[in-house]
């Protein structure tokens, strides 16, 4: 069996100590921090990382329900229902 | 690559390369400068193959890397760590039996394989990533390989911007599973 790497006890380095370490200015590690929470999320609830869907840029597909085409799925709202 | 960049991120250690050294200097000198600067060396020897350009030759690069960590780690740094990671089992044995008595982790040649020996190699670390947690990374490293690529005008990851965006990237993934 392999030796495990005997790790010493320091602290787990953060996203800054890294961008720091690679010489990664601040303001591209802004950037990228930000693209990273475009792209996905950490859902606490799940434990999962959640990617967010891309999104199509035109409204028409944004709210499918509400560009004037005929809806095809029933509502089943209360109000309705009653 | 990437497998390697999410696992070293998500155990809280930050992943160097040559690559992301200027190249003002000898490669053999970053190598060098690279090595004495780290507490901890992964060689993966698994793609020490011919290559498919003509002259077919082998990549020695790896192990001549490892040589020269070997060295340093028995004469002016013997604090450093260092881990060999194969695909194949006993090949280490016939390709480097210098190395006779070291044994080498063995990921498979797969993603999951990689991050299962990362676990093995780094179990003393204070992060323990779950490996469907390093998959969980991967794929939204995945997500934005293209887009990194596509901003430094790369064709591939080996390159110093893409390199660097992605170690960032997976950084701050690692933080948010860490809390």
């Amino acid at each position: 069996m392999p030796q495990p790497i005997r790790v010493d006890n320091s602290r787990p380095v953060t996203v800054r100590d890294t961008a720091r370490t690679l010489g990664v200015s601040k303001k591209r590690t802004d950037e990228l921090v930000r693209l990273f929470e475009r792209t996905a999320y950490w859902d606490a609830k799940t434990g999962k990382f959640v990617i967010r869907a891309k999104k199509s840029g035109t409204i028409a597909s944004k709210n499918r329900s509400r560009n004037g085409s005929t809806k095809v799925h029933k509502t089943s709202s209360k109000r309705v229902k009653a | 690559m990437l497998a390697y960049i999410v696992a070293v991120s998500a155990f809280g250690f930050t992943p160097r390369a040559t690559l992301e050294i200027p190249f003002g200097q000898r490669r053999l000198d970053r190598i060098l400068m690279l090595i004495r600067r780290s507490k901890y060396s992964i060689h993966d020897l698994s793609r020490v193959q011919l290559d498919r350009k003509k002259p077919s030759t082998p990549r020695f690069n790896m192990p001549f890397e490892l040589g020269i960590t070997v060295a340093l780690e028995k004469t002016a740094h013997p604090e450093h760590e260092w881990v060999i990671c194969e695909s194949v089992r006993r090949r280490i044995n016939k390709s480097l039996s210098d190395l006779d008595g070291t044994d080498a982790y063995i990921h498979d040649g797969t993603i999951k394989g990689v991050f299962r020996e990362m676990g093995n190699a780094f179990v003393g670390s204070r992060r323990q990533p779950a490996v469907t947690e390093m998959m969980q990374i991967y794929r939204v490293l995945r997500t934005q390989l293209d887009g990194i690529l596509r901003n430094a005008g790369a064709a591939d990851p080996f390159n110093a911007r893409v390199f660097k965006a992605l170690c960032v990237l997976a950084s701050k993934a690692a933080d948010e599973l860490a809390g």
